[in-house]
């Protein structure tokens, strides 16, 4: 219970730092109102804005009318398109769900199966091989290796639509650009954790013992080395959502990676605001979600460590 | 007759913890005076509060309640400049020299360290004050260019004692120095710290769990039990005629050349917590020869059989020794 | 499986005395990198911003193209070749700069948080929770578009990638040093807080921080790229590895060389420092000196 309190606490401060953030930035922007309403607004525009921010008032007055702006729900209106901010980028969030999920999935698959095969046949061939292709997985851009398929399966071998979200198939290529860096990192990450557990005392018992390879693996190792990669569960979302920012605009996919980049470049705050924020829930939830599993499975953990060990 | 005694601490009281969890009272009143020149040895059980004990003797930590007193004067606060220059003339040294040296310098040039802190001359004046000590603790020029990693515990013991006499301080605290040490590297630094005190003529307050050690180099000896002072005194009279019965079952627990003796006194009961603190005399839960007033009221700190022994024990005036009764065959 | 795994060969690499020919090429590479990231300006044949319609588009050495031009041209006639040795060079200058601020920055933060404690260490530590917490690159975003873009602004922004890395470390050595260790004695010899920590802890922490800058230079340099891809860093006249993969993704279908070459060298870069960085930080590990 306690736990849950603590957790909660820690999110609400964080959501304060974020907002604060936001609010920092904005006012080390310059005038907002000339930010927000362009200079092409008229001057009477202008001055209605500044009042109704109040901006004529002393900072920390300015701070607080910030916060309970945002926390009423009013983040905004966008500046490109007339509507509400939030509408403009919840509308689009089940977009990039399409491709961050799906790619979430794969590279959970393929990157855990890696860790696996590597951490069962340490050094050798294969091992290697596993390795230098998760390093060149991390280190290689999104946005290079996704123009690279482009030009491979688009332009060389024509299989595969290039951009847009018209047909499923224009899905593909965006969702293996995204799932490679997250393979690349779960794929080091497995292959570490399970690494060390495979050498404790309790698993060479088992082993001595005459227990069939799979039970071993499955009743011990796994949970065991579970808990670290749940605990980059926070890192890989947030490596996703950046991802999905770069490789939308690689295949001109309409999420919120293309509307993050495009708010930027036409300064279109509101929207910018409302993205940050958004971002900010997503990961907040996704760490708490990670907490909860990293509980879960300690308990679980503790009593067949007892159970069944050296 | 009475000389100034160069550190004297009045009631010392040193609480960790907070209110919540219970508060460990490590130090439980202690009042302790070093005299110039002589070496008092503080021997105790782990986490009877010695180590404590120490640090609020050379103000490293600050006491909740009581004063320490160097020179006739009390000690700045922890930290401040004014402190910091005192260090020149107050030094401890640690039981794991290792951790207490910097793993990425030379020997020679973290004994240089306090002569460079406190200005002390030129560099040349410094170079030269170096080879003194390193030639005093035994150790040579090679070796002080060394890393404390390619030492061997004995030298790395030397090494931090050249260090902290490097300023010659009036006071050095000692806390578990030898204990570290493989036997006969023990027998060496302690007859280095012997020829030290003899040369230089500082105090040293030598804290150890080793009655042997403290017996080759203490001109007196305190005993510490759960953070109080139950028994002090000239070495020889408290080692070789202890009042105490905690003193008495520490001396014949020691094993002499012949193993252990046969007639030793065992204690019974469970070590001590500090968290749990019982009224009246803190050794009687286990003290064989308790009386009603052991479990009642706090015995006095009183002279024993001479005037400069001390014994807090309420079995004293009873005559007869304590030992007689409380001894248990093994 | 039994012959299982000795600590030194977890990450996949031998011990053996010499680093291996990878990490020696991994080296040479980034040798190359910096001295180009120096000089590269002056290396370069032509002007960067040389235009010459009438050479567009112009292929490189052995796909078509001349030794005029030996990578080839963009599709205003710039030399390819000037183009990239002026790009690496601002990546380069743009990814150390950055990296050191970075360090510097997280490190005295994390030593102030040690050695002040109370609200300021809770306050280092809570922002340092919300850097953590957050992807780089959206609080990059959302920095630029509030705040605008500028040369100096971008490095200043990149120099905030991972600073949190290096203030939890800086804090952590630091407050194992103090109160047990070298530090605790140094600070009894009499030493003031700064000869502390600049003469005891820094030196100690400074190989476990160099570690942390190996695997935040190929982080810095690959936001930095993708930024500049996205065309929200570096800004025309000037330009960098990234930029120019922007530039020639219209030409990915006729001219596909124009942002091949750069994409590589990004590549390159970022896998060597990688490759580097982990078998620095397996030989730290295993002799636990620097």
């Amino acid at each position: 219970m306690m736990f849950v309190v603590v957790r909660l606490a820690r999110a609400l401060l964080t959501i304060l730092i974020v907002v604060s953030f936001a609010f920092v930035v904005l006012r080390l922007s310059g005038d907002p109102a000339l930010a927000i309403l362009t200079n092409e607004a008229p001057p009477e525009a202008l001055l209605a804005f500044r009042q109704s921010w109040g901006l004529d008032q002393p900072v920390l007055v300015q701070y607080l009318t910030y916060l309970r702006t945002i926390l009423s729900g009013d983040l905004g209106v966008s500046m490109r398109d007339g509507r509400d901010a939030f509408t403009v980028v919840a509308e689009r969030i089940p977009i990039t769900l399409a491709i961050t999920i799906p790619a979430l999935v794969i590279s959970i698959a393929i990157g855990v199966t890696a860790g696996i095969c590597a951490a069962f046949n340490p050094n050798s061939r294969l091992d290697r091989g596993i390795m230098l292709a998760a390093v060149a997985g991390f280190t290689v851009p999104s946005f290079v290796l996704g123009l690279l398929l482009v030009l491979v399966f688009s332009v060389w071998l024509g299989i595969l639509p290039s951009g847009g979200a018209q047909h499923w198939t224009n899905a593909i290529l965006p969702i293996v650009t995204l799932g490679v860096g997250s393979a690349a990192t779960l794929a080091r990450y497995t292959r570490a954790a399970l690494l060390e557990v495979l050498d404790r005392p309790y698993v060479r018992t088992a082993s001595a013992k005459g227990v069939p390879w799979r039970l071993t693996i499955l009743s011990h190792a796994l949970p065991n080395a579970a808990i670290p990669m749940v605990t980059i569960l926070g890192f890989l979302v947030g490596q996703l959502i950046a991802g999905a920012v770069v490789v939308e605009n690689v295949f001109s996919w309409p999420g919120v990676g293309r509307l993050l980049v495009a708010s930027v470049a036409s300064r279109d705050l509101a929207v910018v605001q409302c993205l940050l924020f958004f971002v900010a829930a997503t990961m907040i939830a996704a760490n708490i979600v990670a907490d909860i599993l990293y509980s879960l499975f300690d308990p679980r953990l503790r009593a067949s460590t007892h159970g069944g060990g050296a | 007759m009475t000389a100034v005694p160069l550190v004297e601490a009045r009631d010392l009281v040193k609480t960790y913890g907070s209110r919540r969890q219970h508060a460990v009272r490590a130090v439980n009143g202690v009042t302790l005076k070093l005299m110039r020149g002589e070496t008092l040895g503080l021997v105790g059980e782990s986490g009877c509060g010695k180590s404590t004990l120490g640090r609020l003797i050379l103000g490293l930590e600050a006491a909740d309640s009581g004063s320490v007193e160097f020179d006739g004067s009390p000690l700045a606060p922890a930290g401040s400049a004014e402190w910091r220059r005192s260090r020149a003339r107050m030094q401890m040294v640690f039981q794991d020299p290792l951790s207490a040296l910097d793993r990425l310098l030379p020997i020679a040039a973290q004994v240089r360290e306090p002569l460079v802190i406190h200005r002390f001359g030129s560099p040349a004046q410094m170079d030269e004050r170096v080879a003194d000590l390193l030639n005093a603790v035994g150790l040579t020029a090679a070796q002080g260019r060394r890393l404390p990693g390619e030492l061997s515990g004995g030298q790395r013991q030397r090494a931090v004692l050249a260090r902290a006499l490097a300023t010659s301080p009036d006071v050095l605290v000692c806390d578990e120095p030898t204990s570290a040490l493989d036997m006969l590297v023990q027998a060496q630094v302690l007859d280095l710290f012997a020829e030290i005190q003899a040369a230089s003529g500082v105090a040293i307050l030598f804290i150890s769990h080793d009655l042997r050690a403290l017996r080759r180099v203490s001109d007196r000896v305190a005993v510490m039990y759960l953070g109080s002072i139950v028994e002090e005194g000239p070495a020889r009279q408290v080692l070789e005629a202890p009042r105490h019965p905690y003193t008495q079952a520490l001396i014949s627990s020691v094993p002499g050349v012949h193993g252990l003796n046969p007639n030793r006194i065992l204690l019974g009961g469970e070590p001590p917590s500090p968290t749990q603190r019982r009224p009246g005399c803190a050794f009687h839960p286990r003290c064989a020869g308790a009386v009603q007033a052991c479990g009642q009221t706090v015995p006095a700190f009183r002279p024993a059989s001479s005037p400069s022994h001390r014994v807090a024990c309420h079995l004293l005036p009873t005559g007869g020794t304590p030992a007689a009764i409380a001894r248990t065959v093994a | 499986m039994s012959d299982a795994v000795k600590q030194e060969e977890q990450l996949g690499m031998e011990p053996r005395r010499l680093p291996s020919a990878s990490i020696c090429c991994a080296i040479g590479w980034l040798g190359l990198l910096l001295a180009l990231g120096l000089f590269g300006r002056w290396l370069a044949p032509y002007d960067h911003t040389a235009i010459d319609l009438l050479d567009r588009l112009a292929p490189p050495v052995g796909f078509g193209g001349s030794f005029a031009h030996p990578l080839g041209t963009d599709e205003l006639g710039r030399d390819l070749l000037s183009r990239l040795l002026v790009s690496i060079q601002m990546s380069v200058l743009i990814a150390c700069g950055a990296t050191l601020l970075g360090a510097i920055l997280g490190t005295l933060l994390g030593f102030l948080a040690a050695h002040v404690k109370g609200a300021v260490e809770q306050a280092i530590l809570a922002l340092v929770d919300f850097q953590a917490t957050m992807p780089f690159l959206i609080l990059a975003l959302a920095i630029l578009a509030f705040i605008g873009n500028s040369l100096v602004i971008f490095m200043g922004l990149l120099a905030l990638h991972g600073w949190e890395r290096y203030a939890r470390i800086a804090r952590g050595l630091a407050l194992s040093a103090n109160t047990q260790g070298y530090a605790g004695a140094v600070w009894q010899l009499g030493a003031s807080p700064a000869r502390i920590y600049l003469v005891h802890i820094l030196p100690n922490v400074m190989a476990t921080l160099i570690v942390s800058m190996t695997i935040a230079f190929p982080e810095i340099v690959l936001v930095e790229s993708g930024l500049s891809f996205l065309g929200l860093g570096v800004q025309p006249p000037a330009t960098s590895l990234g930029s120019m993969v922007g530039n020639g993704r219209d030409y990915l279908a006729t001219a596909p060389w124009i942002l091949i070459i750069p994409a590589a060298t990004i590549s390159l870069m970022a896998l060597s420092v990688s490759l580097v960085g982990d078998w620095l930080r397996d030989r730290f590990e295993r002799t636990g000196l620097r």
